[in-house]
């Protein structure tokens, strides 16, 4: 499912892309949590075909999809990324997205439609 | 190569920093990426520790010429208490702080030794010192 897709099916808005590549990435998955460390465990095989999604605005978000190799983050209700964070999110290389839903509802509709099915 | 990074207690803000340099330095090298990423995990989960858990400390990077990766993570307290306990999956100590950085899941320690090719941890009050190595 390609970024594009998954912004319309979320209401999502896009806050910083890093690289234009992240519109032909062909999402395969997503993971959904507030906590970095679950994420380090259950994504160490991932890649850019994964999308981050979480409720946290911190740069330790940056970093772990960093870390992860994972290229694109989608925040959940409709946190804040200020001018700060999105220095971060160009240090580690991510593409940022917001969307207003809940974790519940961006999940559902995503898996709904067939990212991750 | 080796490089030393100085780790702050509680500096949330640049925890990472290190371990992202540590990753572009590999990979730049051209590090395998498979092994790039066991490293890039495993050293952020550490920096992650001594930020929360420690009174500050550094890591220690060496890449040696035959291509193993040395990471080292030493710091001045206030140690582990029981090592086996803090081992065990879901087991965390993490202060609310940490948790609302998204941390303190008692997964770290565990999942640094699943991504390591070695690993060794001592601690005492003084201090704890982790080294893995990874080929």
């Amino acid at each position: 499912m390609k970024i594009k897709e998954i912004l319309d099916i979320v209401d999502a808005r896009e806050i910083y892309i890093s690289d234009s590549h992240v519109y032909d990435i062909d999402f395969q998955s997503a993971f959904g949590t507030d906590l970095m460390s679950d994420a380090l465990c259950q994504l160490r095989d991932a890649d850019e075909t994964e999308l981050l999604i979480t409720g946290l605005a911190n740069m330790q978000i940056f970093h772990t999809a960093n870390t992860l190799d994972l290229a694109a983050i989608l925040i959940v209700r409709g946190k804040t990324v200020d001018e700060h964070m999105i220095q971060g999110a160009k240090m580690s290389d991510v593409s940022v997205f917001v969307t207003d839903y809940t974790m519940y509802e961006t999940c559902g509709r995503l898996y709904e439609k067939g990212l991750g099915k | 190569m080796k490089k030393v990074y100085q780790i702050e207690k509680d500096n949330y803000e640049d925890a990472g920093q290190a371990s992202r340099d540590i990753k572009m330095t590999l990979k730049t090298l051209g590090l395998d990426p498979k092994v790039l990423k066991r490293v890039s995990i495993a050293c952020y989960e550490a920096e992650i520790n001594l930020v929360i858990h420690s009174n500050g400390g550094t890591i220690t990077f060496d890449l040696d010429d035959e291509g193993t990766v040395h990471l080292s993570f030493d710091d001045v307290g206030p140690g582990i208490p029981d090592i086996t306990l803090a081992m065990t999956p879901g087991y965390s100590t993490a202060s609310k702080k940490a948790r609302e950085f998204g941390f303190g899941a008692g997964m770290g320690l565990d999942n640094m030794k699943n991504c390591a090719t070695t690993f060794t941890i001592q601690s005492s009050c003084e201090g704890t010192h982790l080294q893995m190595t990874f080929v």
